[in-house]
Parts: C-alpha cells; structure tokens; sequence
C-alpha cells in the first residue's frame, strides 16, 4: 500500500469498514510511515471535532436528541460510505458540511414541536455556521489548488459574509501563488456586491495582478460592480507598455462603460 | 592483475557515466512532487514508490543527451559545478532535491540551453506541481492523482488522468483527456491565448463553466446553447454555465483570446 492508497482507506479504517485484509495492510503501512501516522493523527481529530460540536449548548434535554442525531447521521454515513464508493464525501468539509446540514434539519424539527427557545436554536445553529466557516477557512489554506478554488466556490451559499470570511477571500486574491485560485476569489468577491472591503479587494488586485486573462476577468467584475473607483487603475493599466494589445482592448471597453 | 584494474577503471567509467543518465530517489512518506524546470517534461507512471529522473528517449530508442555531457571539459577536472538556483544534490545531475514534511520538491538547476528534455517517472497516485517556467513544456500520461501545472509559453499535454487537475498557461495550449473525472473538488483550466482542449467520457457527471473572452466554445455535449448538428459555436463572448448528465465536479474551462473546445469521448 502506498500513501495515495492509505489516504484513501483513512476514512474507512476510522468508521470500521475496512476489509481485514485491507486493515492489515493499512496497519502494515501506518507502521512505516511518519507522514501518514500524523495525516490520522489529523483526520481522528477532526472527528472528534465534529462529535464535540453541541456541547455547550445550552438545554441538555436538546443536547442529547442532537448527539443522538448527529450519532445516527454519522452511523449513516458509515453505511454511505461503505456502499457508494463513488459518492465524493472523502473530504473533511463536505463531512462538515452535510453535519451542518443535519443540524438545520433538526432545528426545523424542534421549531415543529415548540419544545425549545428561539435563542436555543439560534445557539445551534451560529456554532455550526462557526464550525462550516472554520472548515472553509482551513480549506482556503490546502496545498492543492483545487481544494483552495473548492473553499472559494462554498463561500457562493453565503449570503451575509463576516469580515474574516471576506478577508480570507482578498488573501486568496491577493496573494495565492495559483492564479486559478486568484481568479476563483475575484469572482466570488464579486458576489458580494454590497461588501466595500471585498470592491476594496478587487481594485487592489487590479494595481498589482500581472496576469493578462485575470485583468480582463477583473476589468469585467468592476465594471459590472459599476465601480467607479477602478477608472484610475485601468487608466494606468492602460497606459503600462508591459499590458497585451487584448487587455487594453478590454480595458478601453471597460472605461468607455464607466465614465 | 594489470588487465584486471584497467577492466575495474573501465567498468567504474561506465558507472559514473551510468549515474548521469539518470537519478533515483525514494517517495517513502512522500505525496506530492513538486517539480520546476525550464525545459520539455515527460511525466510516465511506474511502478515502484520512488522518482527517477532521466532523459527523453527519441523514436529510435536513443536518449538525448544534455548538450554539455558530451564534452568533457578538462579544466574542470577535480571542480563541481555550482547553480545560482540552489545545490545540486543528485550526484550531478544537475538538481536540488528536498523533502518538506511529505512533500518532496525537485528544481532542475540547469537552464533551458543545457537540457534537451527531461523524463520524470513516479507511482500514479503521487500528487503534482509542475512549474515549466518560461520555455518549458509538460507532458503527462496516466496519474490519477491532484495535478497542477504552470506554464508560460509551452504547451500542457494532460492523457488518461482523472483530476483534480488546475493547469494554466500564457500563450500555450492545455489538451487533456480524462478516462474519468474524479468528483471530490475542481477541474479549472485556463490559457490567456493559448486554446484549451478537453476531452471526456460521455457519461461524465459535471457543471460546465465554459468561457472565451475573444475566442469561441466549441461542444459536441448537449448544452443549452447548441442548435445544430455537430461540433459548433455555442457562444461567443459569454460565459456558458450548464450541466451535464445531472450535474457533477465544477470543470472550468476558459481562454481569454483561444478557443476552449469540450469533446466526448
Ligand atoms: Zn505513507
């Protein structure tokens, strides 16, 4: 077994439903192998994690029925895993995110039947919107470009971003090393049409990125944003000896749309 | 005993020229190579857990040399080379190899005008990071594992790989053939004037998000914007958002001035 093999195996050694002989040679490579002891040394936090969620919550009456939930949906998606291999729920957020689910199945369930407080389940449900935000947060930092541009693309479902969240997209924007992750934060921060950090964000980003078909992706966003304050940064783009013919064609377009 | 040491002193040559054909190191504990170089890259897949490094093979079955392990050059008899980019830790091969944690990362340190090609061969489930800096090309056949590359003005050759994959160059092309798609997080392929080429099984499970800022998309998929038989223009100048076969992966696929095309296969 290779570390590629173990990393996948991971989850199903941890839920038990790994086959003996695939036990064995998952222990067998575990022995040998520093790097994959800590990967799960971290995926068995992670679930402890997920299992710790509710505990502060404030009703024990409401805490047990949401422990017993959460142990049944876990309980199923054991039996998801083990049966659909195709189904992609190997990765930690998307764990994360269906629990989060859960959890606003259950509050609609518990609002039904009137037997807890409004605060109660507005207590819920800010830990797992805490928890689904740290998840995406901690995605936005994986080494593999595709899982950052997979982080950016859930901040779509959000509807009201706290400044940390928007701040972790600027970083994204500003300062990835893969343009395809920058180029995944300018459109998600040109979602949140009414966040003056995030506007703040991309015409920052206009003055510093050097990458040809990322300027025209955020001559596009400002100019559909109508934001006005981008005018300066294109004029200068517009008139950098270094900007391709394509660009400033964009640029003069763009311009035109603003003034 | 006189033809015995002259046969040691000519076997031990043959070594030495032997160790610079090729450079073998040990993937234990490693997921991901990170890999930088200026030239033509090959990436194949083989099967035991370590990295050789070695040179192109050409139709004949001959290996390229790099241009200046012909000469033998006498003044630099009893010196090393040094590289501005790092040490060379290959025994000469002109590398710097380090491992991070379980990253290992691999920069070629000699320039473009002293390498004619390099072959990369490592297990397929490695994960990829390939940098082909400025004149460099990529070349990869058969992983199944998160690949991404960076290139400017070479071109991207992706075959038999299922993603994640990220690929980006300025003006070269991006080809790639998926035996299947791999659903757990994002396919994005970008060129700013280079075309983008994809192909995938027919079945695949995907959101398309296919954009050519000056180019045209070309599909032989069912979309929205198609109308007529064949592969044909299903929009210029806009973005086209649709799924296929239900929905799946996010693939992105754009060029700001080339022509993206989506075939089945
Ligand atoms: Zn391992």
């Amino acid at each position: 077994m290779d570390c590629k093999q173990f990393e996948n195996n991971i989850l199903d050694y941890l839920d038990g439903s790994l086959a003996e002989a695939e036990k064995q040679r998952f222990k067998a490579h575990l022995q040998s192998c520093a790097s994959c002891q800590a990967e799960l040394e971290a995926q068995q936090k992670l679930m402890t994690l997920f299992g710790q969620v509710p505990q502060e919550t404030p009703s024990d009456r409401l805490r047990d029925g949401f422990l017993d939930m959460l142990a049944e949906e876990q309980q199923a998606q054991v039996v998801h895993m083990a049966h659909k291999k195709e189904f992609p729920w190997k990765t930690a957020f998307q764990i994360a995110a269906s629990i989060a689910l859960v959890m606003g199945g259950f509050f609609l369930g518990g609002l039904r039947s009137g037997d807890t407080s409004q605060e109660q389940i507005s207590a819920l449900q800010q830990e797992s919107k805490v928890l689904k935000q740290q998840m995406m947060l901690a995605l936005m930092e994986n080494r593999s470009p595709s899982k950052r541009i997979q982080a950016v693309n859930y901040t779509e479902e959000i509807a009201q971003p706290d400044a940390t969240l928007i701040k972790a997209l600027a970083d994204r924007l500003l300062y990835d090393a893969n343009s395809n992750v920058r180029l995944a934060a300018a459109e998600a921060l040109g979602n949140f049409k009414s966040s003056q950090q995030a506007r703040a964000a991309l015409i920052e980003a206009l003055n510093t990125e050097k990458d040809p078909s990322l300027q025209i992706e955020l001559i596009g966003i400002l100019v559909r944003l109508q934001e006005k304050r981008a005018l300066e940064p294109m004029k200068k783009l517009l008139e950098t000896q270094e900007t391709p013919i394509y660009v400033k064609e964009q640029l003069n377009n763009g311009i035109t749309q603003l003034i | 005993m006189k033809k015995v040491s002259t046969l040691i002193a000519f076997l031990s040559v043959c070594l030495m020229a032997h160790a610079q054909k090729s450079y073998t190191h040990s993937l234990s504990g490693i997921k991901k190579v990170v890999v930088s170089s200026n030239t033509t890259m090959e990436f194949k897949t083989g099967n035991s857990n370590e990295l050789v490094i070695g040179h192109i093979e050409t139709k004949d079955g001959h290996q390229h040399h790099d241009h200046n392990d012909d000469q033998i050059d006498e003044r630099a008899k009893g010196l090393t080379p040094i590289y501005a980019g790092g040490n060379d830790n290959t025994n000469g091969f002109g590398f710097s190899v380090e491992k991070e944690g379980d990253v290992l990362k691999v920069k070629d340190l000699k320039s473009f005008m002293q390498r004619s090609g390099l072959r990369f061969t490592l297990p397929k489930g490695i994960d990829l990071s390939i940098d082909t800096g400025n004149l460099g090309s990529a070349d990869v056949n058969g992983f199944d594992s998160d690949i991404e590359v960076n290139s400017n003005v070479g071109g991207v050759v992706l075959t038999n790989v299922t993603g994640p994959i990220t690929a980006r160059t300025s003006t070269g092309n991006i080809e790639v053939v998926f035996t299947e798609v791999n659903q757990t997080s994002p396919i994005s392929l970008r060129s700013s004037t280079g075309a983008v080429d994809v192909s995938l099984p027919a079945n695949t499970k995907a959101n398309l998000e296919l954009k050519s800022t000056m180019g045209n998309v070309f599909t032989d998929f069912d979309v929205k914007y198609q109308q007529e038989e064949g592969m044909k223009v299903v929009g210029a100048n806009r973005k086209i958002d649709t799924q296929i076969n239900g929905g799946g992966v996010l693939i992105k696929l754009s060029s700001s001035v080339g022509n993206v095309y989506l075939r089945k296969k």
